[in-house]
C-alpha cells in the first residue's frame, strides 16, 4: 500500500508573528523570520501512516510537504521520523485561500503521478479552517472522502479508518482509493523522532516538485491585515482558607454570578 | 548615579539567594537582593525539586535509618575524593537544621522518600521547588528587612581603598545604580548553563548536550569575582544529567528508571555502564555514545514501580506523554528504537541471567542504585524504552570558597567582604554528584553565608 501524504505547517504562535504582505502580483509575501511547524492535524495525519506502517512490511509512506518560510527545517524534522520519501512541494503560484485553485494544482501534479492507495491530508491543510482543500481535491481526484479521521487499523489485511459522531464511533473499510483528511486524537499523537534518525535529516538533501496550474484566475486577494488584538479581561479571585472554607467561597461566588445573570 | 546602602547585599534570586536574604533578615540584617530577570527563582525553581537530607522526621515515618555521618560517607564518595572535605562537613552538619528551617518557613515536603544518585538509603525529600522559593521570598517579603529589585543586574563588583568588597555596580531599566553593604556582597547567582562558550571552554564534549536552567545563569557572578583574583575548582567536572529525553521540550525533568532496576543501551543496542552509578557519570557515559544517546530499557514490573510524586521517577505521566516507545516484545522494541535486534536481545538475556543466578552482571552493577535496591530482570510484557541522553541542569563548578563561604582568591586568601553560595561555588560535589545535593547546598550555604555576614 502506498501512503501519500500532504502536510503544510502552520506559524508558530509561540513567536511573534512575522510581517504578512501581499505583493504586486497579489500573492501573499512572508517575511524571512518565519516560523512553520507542523500542526496537530499534520502530526496526526503522519502518525497514522507511520503507525500503519510499523506493522506491515508493505507500506510505503511518501510526504510532500508545503513549500515556504523555514521549509529546510520542516523537511528535516518529518525527515526525521523517517517516511519513506520527503519532497517539497511548490505551488507555482501559492494562493492558499483559493481552495479551488490549489485543489486544482495539486490534482493536476498527482495525476502525474503514480496513484497512491491512501492520501491523508491534515484537516486544515495550508491553514483554511473550514477544510475545504481536501474536500476539492477528493473530488478532482475522483477519490472517496472520509474527514475528520481520528484512528486507522488494520483489521487482517483490512485498513479500517474511524471517525468519532457524535456519541458513536464510525468505521469505514478502505476498499478504493482513498483521501482522509484528518484530525487529533489521543491515538494519533506524533511519536519523537530517534537522535539517531534526527542527525541523520541534518545531512539529506530534498527533492522538490512544482504543482502549477497556468495563472491564477480564481478569487483575488486584495488586502491582508494582521488579526485584531483580543483584548483579554476578567477578575481574579485567590480562595483561601482550608478545602471546606473554598468550597463554601466558590458556592458563593457561583450563586451570586447566577443571581447576575 | 543612584546609590543604596544595606547590611548584606545578595546577588541572584534563586534558593541560596533567598535563604541568605530571610536567614539573614531574622538575625536582623537590612538586605538587598538583586534579581536579573523578571521573575525571582532561578534554576532553583526549575529543579526536580529534590533535597538530600539526613535523619529528618520524614525518613524516621518511613522507616528509614539515615544519618548526617552517612550522609558525609556518601558525599565523599560519590565525589570521587575530589570534594573539598571541609564543605562535605558544613553540609552534613547544617543540613537537618536547614530542613527544619525550611518547614517552619512553610515548605512542604511531599511524604514520600525515594533514593537516588550517590544515596546508601532514600533520602530524597521533595518539594515543588518554585513553591519553596515562593515561601522564603514572601517570608523574607513580611520580615521588612529584604528589599528585592528584579531586572537588576549586577555588573561589577566594587573594592573600598583598602581591598574589601564593598558592593556593586548595576544596571536598573538602563540605569546604572551604586548598591554598598556595610556586611558582605554574596554571589548566589547560579552557575552559567546559558554561557555556551565558557561550558565549551571546559567541557568541550559536551557541546551536543541539552542544556537546561534559569535564564540568568550566564555566569556573571563567576566573571565578577574572577575580576577580583578569585579562584574557581571542578571544572573538569561539569556533567549533564542522564535521563533528558533528547527532542522531548516539555520536560524538563530527566527520567530515571535505571534507579527502578532498567538497563542502559546505546544505538548499537549494548550496555555500557553501571546503571546504579550517579546520574552524573552516566551522563558522561552517554555522552561517549553514538549520537549522545541511550535507551534506558525496561518492563512492565518496572514501569509499575515508578512513584508520581517525585518526579525523576513518574514514568506514568511520560507513558502518557508518549514518550516512552512501547512494544508488546523485546524484538519489536528494538525494531522501534532502530537498534539491532540480536544485539538487544543478547544484552537483556545475559543481564537477567546474572540477576536470576545471583551473579553481578557485567560493569560491576549491584544494586538499583548507589548501594539500595535489589536488582529485578526484565522479562514481563509490554517492555519500554526511554531515550535519553545528558542534560546540563547546573554548573556544578565554580568559586573556591571556605567554611564560613568566603571566597577565596588564587593564593588561598578569602577576599574580604566576598560570600558565595548556591551554584556559583565549587568545591561539595567533587567528581559527581548525589541527587539532592545542589538544591541543599543552596539552601544550607546561604543560611550559613548569611551566619557569617551576621559576624562581620
Amino acid at each position: 500500500m502506498r501512503i501519500l501524504l500532504l502536510l503544510a505547517g502552520v506559524t508558530d504562535i509561540r513567536f511573534p508573528l512575522h510581517a504578512l504582505a501581499i505583493n504586486e502580483q497579489g500573492l501573499i509575501e512572508e517575511g524571512d523570520n518565519a516560523r512553520r511547524i507542523l500542526s496537530p492535524f499534520d502530526e496526526a495525519a503522519l502518525e497514522i501512516a507511520l503507525k500503519l506502517r510499523d506493522t506491515r512490511d508493505n507500506v510505503q509512506v511518501d510526504v510532500l510537504l508545503l513549500g515556504g518560510t523555514n521549509n529546510e527545517a520542516l523537511l528535516r524534522t518529518v525527515a526525521a521520523l523517517r517516511p519513506d520519501s520527503v519532497r517539497r512541494l511548490d505551488l507555482q503560484p501559492a494562493c492558499l485561500w483559493d481552495a479551488q485553485f490549489t485543489a486544482r494544482q495539486i490534482a493536476d501534479l498527482l495525476a502525474a503521478e503514480a496513484t497512491p492507495d491512501l492520501l491523508l491530508i491534515g484537516r486544515e491543510f495550508g491553514d483554511l479552517d473550514e477544510g475545504s482543500i481536501a474536500v476539492m481535491l477528493a473530488q478532482r481526484l475522483g477519490y472517496s472522502l472520509f474527514a475528520l479521521t481520528q484512528h486507522a487499523v488494520w483489521q487482517g489485511d483490512t485498513l479500517c479508518l474511524l471517525r468519532e459522531r457524535g456519541t458513536s464511533e464510525e468505521s469505514l473499510r478502505v476498499s478504493g482509493p482513498l483521501l482522509a483528511s484528518v484530525t487529533n486524537d489521543r491515538r494519533n499523537k506524533l511519536r519523537h523522532p530517534l537522535m539517531k534518525n534526527v542527525f541523520e535529516a541534518k545531512r539529506m538533501t530534498f527533492a522538490a516538485v512544482t504543482a502549477s496550474a497556468g495563472a491564477h484566475t480564481g478569487l483575488p486577494l486584495i488586502s491582508l491585515e494582521a488579526e485584531r488584538m483580543v483584548e483579554r479581561g476578567g477578575t481574579c479571585q485567590l480562595l483561601e482558607g482550608g478545602i471546606a472554607q473554598q468550597a463554601e467561597a466558590l458556592a458563593a461566588y457561583l450563586n451570586d454570578q447566577r443571581t447576575q445573570a | 548615579m543612584n546609590t543604596r546602602e544595606c547590611d548584606l547585599l545578595v546577588i541572584g534570586g534563586g534558593l541560596a539567594g533567598f535563604a541568605a536574604a530571610l536567614t539573614a533578615a531574622e538575625a536582623g540584617l537590612q538586605v538587598i537582593l538583586l534579581e536579573k530577570t523578571a521573575e525571582t527563582g532561578g534554576s532553583s525553581a526549575m529543579s526536580g525539586g529534590c533535597l538530600a537530607f539526613a535523619g529528618t522526621d520524614l525518613q524516621r515515618e518511613n522507616g528509614i535509618d539515615d544519618s548526617a555521618q552517612l550522609l558525609f560517607s556518601d558525599l565523599l564518595e560519590v565525589g570521587k575524593g575530589e570534594c573539598d572535605e571541609a564543605l562535605v562537613k558544613v553540609y552534613a552538619d547544617n543540613q537537618l537544621a536547614t530542613y527544619e528551617w525550611l518547614c517552619a518557613n512553610g515548605v512542604v515536603f511531599a511524604p514520600v522518600i525515594e533514593a537516588a544518585s550517590g544515596q546508601s538509603v532514600p533520602r530524597v525529600h521533595s518539594v515543588d521547588p518554585a513553591d519553596m522559593i515562593r515561601q522564603l521570598e514572601q517570608a523574607a517579603s513580611q520580615s521588612g528587612r529584604v528589599q528585592v529589585f528584579k531586572q537588576t543586574r549586577a555588573r561589577r563588583l566594587l573594592r573600598e581603598k583598602g581591598g574589601r568588597v564593598g558592593g556593586v555596580l548595576a544596571e536598573q531599566a538602563g540605569e546604572t545604580v551604586e548598591l554598598f553593604a556595610r556586611k558582605a556582597v554574596l554571589l548566589a547567582s547560579g552557575g552559567f548553563v546559558h554561557d555556551r562558550e565558557l561550558v565549551h571552554r571546559f567541557v568541550p564534549h559536551y557541546d551536543g548536550a541539552v542544556f537546561i536552567g534559569g535564564a540568568g545563569n550566564e555566569g556573571d557572578g563567576l566573571r565578577m569575582a574572577w575580576a577580583l583574583g578569585a579562584d574557581v575548582r571542578d571544572t573538569a567536572y561539569i556533567k549533564g544529567t542522564f535521563g533528558k529525553h533528547p527532542v522531548d521540550e516539555t520536560n524538563h525533568h530527566a527520567c530515571l528508571a535505571v534507579y527502578k532496576g532498567a538497563i542502559a543501551v546505546n544505538q548499537e543496542g549494548r550496555r555500557f555502564v553501571d546503571e546504579s552509578l550517579s546520574y552524573k557519570l552516566l551522563g558522561d557515559a552517554c555522552m561517549q555514545q553514538s549520537y549522545g544517546v541511550a535507551y534506558q530499557i525496561l518492563d512492565r514490573d518496572i514501569m509499575l514501580s515508578g512513584d508520581n510524586r517525585v518526579r525523576i521517577l513518574d514514568f506514568e505521566r511520560r507513558l502518557e506523554e508518549g514518550l516512552f516507545v512501547e512494544a508488546d516484545t523485546l524484538e519489536k522494541l528494538a525494531q522501534l528504537i532502530e537498534v539491532p535486534e540480536q544485539v538487544l536481545l543478547a544484552e537483556v538475556a545475559a543481564y537477567n541471567q546474572a540477576v536470576n543466578e545471583g551473579r553481578t552482571p557485567d560493569f560491576g552493577r549491584r544494586h538499583l542504585v548507589h548501594q539500595h535496591g535489589q536488582l529485578r530482570p526484565i522479562e514481563r510484557a509490554p517492555f519500554y524504552a526511554y531515550p535519553s541522553t545528558a542534560a546540563v541542569f547546573g554548573t556544578y563548578c565554580g568559586l573556591c570558597i571556605d567554611a564560613q563561604m568566603r571566597v577565596h582568591d588564587v593564593f588561598g586568601e578569602p577576599i574580604e567582604g566576598l560570600l558565595a553560595a548556591g551554584e556559583v561555588v565549587g568545591g561539595l560535589h567533587g567528581a559527581a554528584y548525589m541527587t539532592g545535593s545542589a538544591l541543599g547546598k543552596a539552601a544550607i550555604f546561604g543560611r550559613i553565608a548569611a551566619a557569617t555576614a551576621q559576624t562581620l
